[in-house]
């Protein structure tokens, strides 16, 4: 199948900063696509390009196989993208921004509009403007959701919302899922969230891919090691596949994909250690391969 | 996709529509006070300032223009839609104007009620009037476009108010350099300079077509600016 999101060589300047170069990633139509980094790493940016709301300065991207998708309606219809920083008409209420959109929208789905309304526990005469931030962004996701797109583009959709509205969020999204089979293309600060629903991710660092895999890759292919040494850790000691690594007194850490538990042994017992291996949460992985504590990404 | 849009950029200038037809109906009467015709294109002017800044101010709202640009909504046609739903209650303000210049509307409206100076109507012939209504009409198109791209590039006050001063001044520089061009070809006996005094006299035609031109250049302009900017 054709990639429904795909960037080539995808590059943005603001003066002198360099906030992404050379992104090039492609997501399938079905596919949930994680776009991690910390905070100035340029995932918003790229979300933001790809939504139409910037240009790159070089490079270009394709949705749908269109290469000008913003100028494309045949397209845009197809595109759906939620992002905490939207806000509505100030004329208008809740379900006078859902008549708004199904005017524009061929395929609106009215019936999923009304049910996804009543789960989420909208009002639907209130301002749309006068809903609190986690409320306004469930409105956004009624909009994006019952337009049934091809495409759907997150930026940090989940922020705003409590723990319970979070779940509903995600369960709605899987059914999205399953029912129009979009490319999903979501960037997020929230990896336990992102974990349960990726299919693969690319770590961005500084505007530039540091790394991308698939989640089945990481669940089967990838461990967290510790090797404990009777002393301290030897400064030329490192392990082959490690994709980052650190110590600490006499417990050298790594991550280490692909891990081969032989090959990881053979290692450890040339220099006398011994060693444990964890299977490494999409949180644990991100933190690693960064080489920072703490689960912000 | 346009009519939605058109519907919405409406309600949003609804207040200043409506704050605009109360003061041209309330001007339309001063009108006839002052008993000058000039003041039509004064109107006119602070029309097209209102207008063009209430329609222009597009950028100021980034999350609804997010909100917009993420729908099935291009840039062009929402840009255009926004200049379309500014002009619409201008040229309704600048119709009730007119009327009263053409018609002595604000006349008739006080003869209703008094027997006196206010009632006479306007001495102006039917010719006078009409040049005054064509300028006072393309003068504020031209104005209006031009505030409106201006505007259209601000995202606060601050730049909103060097906005509007760039406007006024670009505004003001076309006719003076029209009467520049319009004296050194008169010097040079092309064109007779007393054309200028003579109502609807082809220099007034020609000018008013270079104000159309002069809009729609400025326009197109201010779309393509609009159509690369970052959001």
């Amino acid at each position: 199948m054709s990639a429904a999101v795909e960037t080539f060589h995808l590059t943005r300047r603001f003066g002198s900063l360099l906030a992404l170069e050379d992104l090039s990633f492609s997501v399938r139509r079905g596919e949930v696509f994680g776009l991690l980094g910390p905070n100035g790493a340029g995932k918003t940016v790229t979300v933001r390009i790809l939504a139409g709301l910037m240009r790159p300065s070089d490079g270009g991207y394709a949705l749908l196989g269109s290469l000008r998708p913003a100028r494309d309606p045949a397209v845009r219809c197809r595109v759906a993208y939620i992002s905490q920083t939207l806000d509505f008409p100030a004329s208008m209420s809740v379900s006078d921004v859902l008549r708004f959109c199904a005017s524009l929208y061929p395929a609106w789905d009215a019936s999923l509009a009304s049910s996804l309304l009543a789960r989420f526990s909208l009002p639907p005469s209130r301002p749309a403007r006068e809903l609190s931030a986690g409320m306004k962004l469930r409105l956004a996701v009624v909009c994006a959701l019952a337009q049934r797109p091809a495409v759907v583009l997150l930026d940090e959709p989940a922020g705003n919302l409590d723990p319970l509205a979070r779940r509903e969020f995600l369960s709605v999204l899987a059914e999205a899922m399953e029912r129009d089979e979009p490319a999903v293309l979501f960037a997020t600060h929230q990896l336990a969230d992102l974990e349960r629903m990726v299919d693969s991710f690319l770590v961005l660092r500084e505007g530039r891919a540091l790394f991308s895999a698939s989640m089945e890759d990481v669940r089967s292919r990838c461990r967290r090691v510790e090797v404990f040494f009777p002393q301290a850790v030897p400064p030329s000691f490192s392990l082959s596949g490690a994709l980052a690594a650190s110590a600490s007194g006499r417990v050298y850490h790594a991550l280490v994909m692909p891990f081969v538990a032989e090959a990881v042994q053979r290692e450890c017992a040339s220099a006398s250690a011994r060693f444990d291996a964890f299977p490494v949460s999409l949180d644990e992985f991100f933190c690693s391969l960064l080489g920072r504590e703490g689960g912000e990404a | 996709m346009k009519a939605p849009l058109l519907r919405l950029s409406a309600r949003e200038l609804g207040g200043a529509a409506q704050a605009a037809a109360a003061a041209s109906v309330i001007l339309a009467v001063l009108l006839q006070l002052m008993r000058r015709p000039e003041a039509v294109l004064a109107f006119a002017a602070a029309a097209a300032v209102l207008f063009g800044t209430s329609a222009g101010c597009l950028r100021r709202d980034a999350g609804l223009l997010e909100f917009l640009l993420t729908r099935n909504v291009t840039r062009s046609s929402l840009f255009l839609v926004r200049w379309a739903a500014g002009l619409i209650p201008l040229l309704l303000s600048l119709l009730v104007a007119a009327s009263d210049l053409l018609c002595g509307l604000s006349a008739r409206f006080w003869s209703l009620f008094v027997e006196s100076g206010f009632t006479v109507p306007p001495s102006l012939s039917r010719t006078e009037a009409l040049a005054w209504t064509a300028f006072a009409l393309f003068a504020a198109l031209w104005l209006y476009t031009v505030t409106f791209v201006f505007v259209s590039g601000t995202r606060d006050a601050g730049e909103m108010f060097l906005a509007l001063l760039a406007a006024v001044a670009v505004f003001a520089a076309l006719p003076l350099a029209s009467l520049g061009l319009l004296a050194l070809l008169s010097a040079a006996g092309l064109v007779d300079f007393s054309l200028v005094y003579r109502p609807l006299s082809a220099v007034w035609i020609v000018w008013y077509g270079l104000l159309c031109a002069a809009g729609a250049a400025v326009l197109a302009l201010g779309l393509r600016w609009f159509e690369g900017v970052d959001l």
